[in-house]
């Protein structure tokens, strides 16, 4: 009995082993493309770039793209080392000397940085000065920018990451937000911010503009300026920062990878990134 | 005093003081504070999770295009992590109990080994992460991968198959082992055909143990295997166990931290409810059958 | 090694076999002291050029922890871990204990069996469903606290300790249950027959012989609260600041997952001596737990 038992148990597991193989796929255009490409890094680019493979693996049956959120700096460090073969940033490559390493790295797409408060909340712009100064801390209430009286929630992007960096800077914080007020809630990815803003009345954060979802948050105008595609285009509003393609300068990538970065860069792939709310590079 | 004896009451039916009164009431209390909590939450999970769990949300991958959600591709993943973990963890666990327990000779020795299977019991799951990623992931070379989370799991659970193992041959009466050894076997013999099959209730409620332990495993995982897995799973096995992937348990984390999709969450919440209910039973089933020896 | 003689095979090849298999087990039984060998290795390789460049002392008591302006400070997050660690162990190991004697002794079988069975399905879930529920549930409660108290609404040291209750309450339950129940009747009975109570004789005397299952219980609990680091990002705001407990903190643990995807170079490295810090943490605390396990020993012995 013990022993029907014991077969009955693994031949479940064997039989789970196939589960797996019930892709069904039987080809499609571009079918002679065959094989695994290894990337990572931004999460801000996750939305966009999961459409992007999506599309992709469909019309490349036999294709599989790794896509690893990991955050920016770990898609440009695995690019340098050759663990991605194309890498995913939110922002651009630090000119400090930090990340040299023989990168190129082609822009695919802008992406808006939004600042969004609470579904509750009827503050509905803010300034650059009033901006910084809450990220500061030198202004604690919402009654001093227009709101009702309660106290501030801040929520950022933790350190290293290139939304916030973008952010900082654009804003006219320290290098990285090193002076961000240090009861700063950390959220440590672009939807994150989203939940916690969502879920609480009082707070303020910002995120990628291709991640918002309006039925959650609502996005404040900056400098008398609302985020959307076209205020992007006309560079009325003003913070953002482009999505980075990267791969080892000179170096010839494989089939499979060059297939999708001229993907991306298509018609087809700009579509897409027009869909998500991006701003597409041509 | 002689009216007490002639009546029916137990020495046990003093008349409590107030002081007793007062601490029952507040034992009585606390344990209906606890387990109405108890219950409480168990219910928000059924609840909110249940509707949910609909056939397609099991058998099908996140579509972007039709914005629909689906948790196979963790399913699966969790599922190849049980079973690889289990076929490397089983034996070493099993093979190094029978030798704490038949074959080692220096007791400081076996007190080493106790020792070491001790602490690693005791190191959070955060840290086995830090570690199956500067190991396995970069060292070994095998990347952000199904695989290291595997490796990595091993390790993890370990200790729990030992322990349970050992603490099943243990409890295999001496006269088992003599009598084989009088009989004439040799002691691997023995191992094989008395200690093996007598201990095997132990054998596997450690393994359902593991399993527990691993469906439970979240943080180790998300540094060593990686975030949510979006695709339907290939057919090479292989090729799936070199990428990354997330279980079950990840999933939940991104879909509530990340995506603030708190249905999806709590449907995987009910799931692994379910597993975790599935698994006790399977112990008391355990339990309960193999006593009736 | 005493001669066999068998009845099956010849003795040489029997002594062969016997002799590989012994190795084998024994390689077996070296894997966890191997692990555990390696993994003091890595996390030491790991984890001390970071602490070296950054000076012990300022990493384990600067109060600063600002990775852009290469201050590491660290202090904040121990003093953190530490108070919710031990405020929740504070309160889940009496009441837990309580609870475990409710069930062991004050409830009748069946309904004791029940109760048990959805306390150990408690027990076994993943502690991120705990976070799950701590957002939902926990959160926008401590919330209403705060705006009543004037404090910025978020994520609170608070939230964390309570849910850090709620998931090691079940297991020390668990755990307290089975050594109570596992003292023999005798005890009790005879306690009762010396003229005490029933409560008298559950606490003076059964209580008192399930230590070291309680104690073990802690030890899990323990464990676990120390360790935990999803579900305590998910309700705690994860703000690098000195602990108060209605405003964000962020435990030691919490640290490595939130910034591990974006860090690089020394803010790496520095996540790496974060977790030497929490090994060696551990080890200690493992160790004395340990012999206070040991210390309490088996009154039934």
């Amino acid at each position: 009995m013990k022993k029907i038992t014991g077969l009955l148990i693994a031949v479940l597991m064997v039989a789970t082993l196939f589960a797996g193989c019930s892709d069904g796929s039987t080809g499609g255009a571009d079918s002679n493309l065959s094989g695994v490409v290894k990337t990572g890094g931004s999460t801000s680019v996750e939305k966009v770039m999961n459409a992007l493979i999506y599309q992709f693996q469909n019309e490349n049956r036999d294709v599989k793209i790794d896509y690893e959120p990991n955050g920016s700096g770990d898609g440009i460090k695995n690019a340098i080392s050759g663990l991605y073969e194309i890498g995913h940033s939110s922002r651009g490559l630090k000119t400090d000397g930090s990340e040299d390493g023989g990168l190129k790295a082609t822009a695919y797409a802008i992406d808006g940085i939004a600042i969004v408060t609470n579904k509750g909340n009827g503050v509905d712009n803010l300034t650059k000065e009033q901006l910084s100064g809450i990220y500061t801390g030198a202004i604690t209430n919402w009654s001093e920018v227009g709101g009702n009286d309660a106290p501030i929630t801040v929520i950022t992007r933790e350190s290293g990451s290139g939304t916030r960096d973008a952010f900082a800077e654009i804003i006219g914080l320290e290098k990285g937000g090193s002076n961000i007020i240090a009861s700063a809630n950390v959220a440590d990815n672009t939807g994150a911010i989203q939940t916690q803003v969502s879920s609480n009345p009082n707070a303020i954060g910002y995120m990628s503009f291709s991640d918002v979802d309006t039925s959650k948050v609502n996005t404040v105008q900056y400098e008398g300026a609302a985020i959307s595609t076209d205020t992007l285009k006309d560079g009325i509003y003003k913070l953002k920062r482009e999505f980075y393609l990267l791969t080892k300068a000179g170096a010839t990538l494989s089939p499979v990878a060059q297939a999708f970065v001229d993907f991306v860069m298509g018609d087809a792939g700009q579509q897409i990134v027009a869909d998500n709310k991006l701003l597409p590079i041509r | 005093m002689v009216e007490s004896l002639s009546n029916n009451r137990k020495i046990t039916d003093r008349k409590k003081r107030p002081f007793e009164k007062l601490c029952y009431f507040f034992i009585y209390l606390l344990s209906a504070c606890v387990l109405a909590l108890v219950v409480y939450f168990i219910s928000v999970i059924l609840i909110k999770g249940l509707p949910a769990v609909t056939w397609s949300f099991l058998s099908t991958a996140p579509n972007p295009i039709k914005q629909t959600i689906g948790i196979f591709p963790s399913i699966i993943n969790t599922l190849y992590i049980i079973l690889f973990t289990l076929v490397i963890c089983v034996p070493i666990g099993v093979g190094g109990a029978i030798y704490l327990n038949e074959y080692a000779k220096s007791k400081r020795f076996v007190r080493v080994i106790e020792f070491a299977t001790e602490t690693l019991a005791g190191i959070p799951s955060i840290l086995y992460g830090v570690f199956g990623y500067v190991v396995f992931c970069v060292l070994f070379n095998l990347k952000v991968s199904l695989i290291a989370g595997i490796l990595t799991l091993t390790i993890t659970v370990l200790p729990i198959m030992i322990r349970t193992t050992q603490e099943a041959l243990k409890a295999v009466p001496k006269s088992y082992r003599e009598g084989a050894l009088g009989m004439g076997s040799t002691k691997w013999y023995m191992v094989g055909t008395i200690l093996l099959p007598s201990s095997l209730k132990g054998i596997l409620t450690g393994i359902i143990l593991s399993i527990g332990r691993m469906v439970s495993e979240s943080a180790a995982l998300l540094l060593v295997a990686g975030g949510l897995s979006q695709y339907m799973p290939r057919g090479n096995v292989v090729e799936q166990l070199s990428g990354s992937g997330s279980s079950l348990s990840v999933a939940l984390y991104t879909y509530a931290y990340s995506r603030g999709d708190n249905e999806t969450a709590f449907g995987i919440a009910a799931v692994l409810m379910i597993i975790v209910i599935l698994l006790n039973l399977l112990t008391r089933f355990i339990a309960g059958r193999l006593n009736r020896k | 090694m005493k001669q066999t003689i068998s009845i099956i095979g010849s003795n040489k090849s029997k002594n062969a076999v016997e002799k590989s298999m012994n190795i084998i087990y024994l390689i077996c039984g070296l894997a966890a002291v191997v692990c555990v060998v390696c993994m003091t290795v890595y996390m030491v390789i790991s984890g001390w050029p970071a602490i070296q460049k950054i000076g012990v002392f300022k990493f384990l008591f600067g109060q600063v922890w600002n990775p852009e302006n290469s201050q590491f400070g660290i202090a904040p997050m121990i003093i953190s871990s530490i108070i919710a660690t031990f405020t929740a162990i504070l309160i889940a190991l009496p009441a837990g204990v309580l609870v475990a004697v409710f069930l062991a002794k004050l409830t009748p079988g069946k309904l004791s069996t029940a109760l048990r069975m959805l306390i150990d399905l408690l027990a076994g879930i993943p502690s991120v469903v705990y976070g799950l529920l701590g957002a939902i549930l926990i959160v926008p409660l401590v919330f209403e606290l705060q705006t009543a108290l004037g404090f910025p609404t978020s994520g609170s040291l608070l939230a964390a300790i309570i849910i850090l209750i709620i998931m090691i309450l079940p297991t020390i339950i668990s755990v307290s249950e089975t050594a109570i129940r596992a003292v023999p009747k005798q005890y009790e009975d005879a306690s009762l027959a010396l003229g005490s109570t029933k409560l008298q004789s559950i606490f003076k005397v059964t209580v008192p012989a399930a230590k070291s299952g309680i104690v073990a219980g802690m030890v899990l609990g323990v464990g676990r609260a120390i360790g935990e680091a999803m579900a305590v990002i998910m309700v705690a705001g994860n703000a690098a600041i000195m602990p108060e407990f209605l405003k964000p903190v962020r435990l030691l643990t919490a640290s490595i997952p939130i910034e591990w995807a974006y860090s690089s170079g020394m803010h790496r490295e520095a996540l790496y001596g974060i977790g030497l810090v929490l090994f060696i943490f551990i080890m200690i605390i493992n160790i004395i737990l340990n012999k206070i396990l040991k210390k309490g020993g088996d009154v039934r012995g």
